[in-house]
């Protein structure tokens, strides 16, 4: 099955740690945004392959907009795919 | 006094970050990096930028409503820039987006609202309620 994770608010992506290809683990930090004046890492709350990555960084992403694309290889998964969790307050 | 005319308009401003843009020079926090009032300031400079061109001499403008995001931060010595585009008009009531950038990195973003008035008569009322106050 095929999960997107979405933005969850407006931000800068300010890393991208993964790319198509990849596997990852629940956990694994799969980009790192910059809202609200803090550095948000968006971990993977599924185990899977990164199809494809759809943010670069220096992107502007909006509420909503689509970042990676995950197959779960039809693993047993909850039904979230990512969610964010605030980091370091840089200000 | 329709302000139909000011549909699509679009206003830039920019500043360089000084100490006394920071939130600690203006007391909206203890940090030294641009204030968001600062921010707001900038953003709405653009919004009158982008009217300047289509006022009669006897009108203005004043802002009646704001919205902001402000995510991310800028630091002294960063330049800064605002644009603001007429997405509505209203009535008397002109609709803003606006956004601020630092380079790529996009800094605020929001929305502002600013009402059409005659000039003289809205500086009269203004001075006619302070003397009624006693001011």
């Amino acid at each position: 099955m095929i999960h997107t994770v979405r933005a969850e608010m407006v931000a800068n992506v300010l890393e991208v740690s993964v790319a198509a290809g990849d596997h990852i683990s629940i956990g694994e930090t799969l980009l790192l945004l910059e809202s609200m004046k803090m550095e948000i890492p968006v971990l993977a709350e599924i185990s899977g392959e990164v199809l494809e990555v759809a943010v670069a960084v220096g992107d502007v992403i909006q509420e909503g907009d689509p970042l990676v694309l995950i197959d779960d290889q039809a693993r047993s998964a909850s039904s979230h795919s990512a969610s964010s969790q605030r980091g370091s307050n840089q200000s | 006094m329709s302000a139909e005319r000011f549909a699509g308009a679009l206003g830039i401003s920019r500043m360089t970050v000084r100490h006394g843009d920071t939130a600690i020079a203006l007391g909206s926090g203890d940090v030294p990096v641009l204030g968001t009032p600062q921010v707001l300031a900038l953003a709405e400079n653009a919004t009158t930028t982008a009217l300047a061109e289509h006022l009669e001499q006897s009108e203005t403008t004043v802002g009646i409503r704001v919205e902001l995001e402000h995510l991310a931060t800028a630091s002294v010595g960063d330049e800064v820039i605002a644009t603001a585009t007429v997405t509505e008009v209203d009535g008397k009531r002109i609709h803003f987006s606006v956004e601020c950038h630092s380079g790529t990195r996009l800094i605020a973003k929001g929305v502002i609202t600013r009402v059409l008035v005659d000039r003289v008569s809205f500086i009269a009322k203004a001075a006619a309620e302070a003397l009624t106050r006693g001011n």
